[in-house]
C-alpha cells in the first residue's frame, strides 16, 4: 500500500530548484508518493504568469 | 428612472433624507458658489422610500445544491443552495419534471430575480431554466498516481527541475497571493 505526502508550494518549489532548505524535508518524503494539491498548482501557476515567465520555466 | 439611481444609489440618497422631519431638519441644500444644485426635503424623502420599495429586478444566473422542492400546483417553489446563501425560487409547470429529476444535485438556474431594496438580496427567482451541472468525479489518490504516472521517490534530487531565472520573486509572488 503506498503512502503519499502532501507537499505545500514552498516545499514544493525548494525542492524543484534544489534549495538547502529541502533537504530537512527529505525524511519525510522518502519512500513516499508525493502530492500536490489543486491550491499549491495554483500558486505556482499563478507566480509564473505574475514573474511574466516564459514557456521554458 | 434616471440611469444612474441604481438601487444603491437608491439607498444611500434614502440614508441621507433619514434625518429629514418637520421637527428636526425639514431640508438639506447643495450649494456650489451661487448656485443651488440640489434640494433633499421631505418630497424627494417620501418619492425616495416609495421608489425602494418599488421591485428591482434583473435576469441573474445562479449555481448551487437544488434543496427543497414544493409542487403544489398553486404554487410550485424550490430552494436552491449557493455557496452565498439559500435562494427561493418558483417556477411555471413546464419545468416541472426537470425540478424533481434534478434533486440533490448541483444545478445552474437562470431567471429573472426580484431583489431586495439592496439591490444584491435575492427575494425570488423565477426559474426560467435549470440544468445539471456535471461536476469532477473524485478519484482517489491511487487512481491519480496511476493516471499521471508518479512513484514513491527514493531522494528529492528525482524531483528536481531545471533552474528558474529569479526564483527569490517568483517565492515572493506566491506568497503575496496568499
Amino acid at each position: 500500500m503506498p503512502s503519499y505526502v502532501i507537499v505545500d508550494t514552498d516545499v514544493f518549489s525548494y525542492i524543484w530548484q534544489g534549495r538547502p532548505e529541502a533537504t530537512q524535508f527529505e525524511p519525510a518524503l522518502r519512500n513516499k508518493i508525493p502530492v500536490l494539491s489543486h491550491t499549491s498548482v495554483a500558486e505556482v501557476y499563478f507566480g509564473a504568469s505574475y514573474a511574466g515567465w516564459g514557456e521554458r520555466n | 428612472m434616471p440611469q444612474h439611481f441604481t438601487p444603491t444609489v437608491v439607498n444611500g440618497l434614502v440614508t441621507l433624507c433619514g434625518g429629514i422631519s418637520r421637527q428636526n431638519i425639514t431640508a438639506i441644500e447643495f450649494i456650489g458658489g451661487d448656485h443651488k444644485f440640489f434640494t433633499a426635503d421631505a418630497e424627494l424623502q417620501h418619492s425616495l422610500k416609495r421608489l425602494q420599495k418599488a421591485t428591482f429586478t434583473q435576469e441573474i444566473t445562479i449555481v448551487g445544491r437544488l434543496h427543497m422542492g414544493d409542487f403544489d400546483p398553486l404554487g410550485l417553489r424550490c430552494r436552491i443552495d449557493t455557496h452565498s446563501g439559500s435562494i427561493q425560487c418558483d417556477f411555471d409547470d413546464e419545468l416541472k419534471e426537470v425540478v424533481i429529476g434534478l434533486f440533490d444535485e448541483l444545478v445552474m438556474a437562470t431567471g429573472v430575480a426580484e431583489l431586495q431594496s439592496d439591490g444584491v438580496s435575492v427575494r425570488v427567482l423565477h426559474l426560467d431554466s435549470m440544468s445539471l451541472v456535471q461536476t469532477a468525479n473524485a478519484k482517489s489518490l491511487d487512481e491519480l498516481a496511476q493516471e499521471q504516472d508518479v512513484h514513491a521517490v527514493g531522494s528529492i534530487t528525482e524531483l528536481r527541475g531545471e533552474n528558474v531565472d529569479d526564483f527569490d520573486n517568483f517565492m515572493m509572488i506566491v506568497r503575496s497571493a496568499r
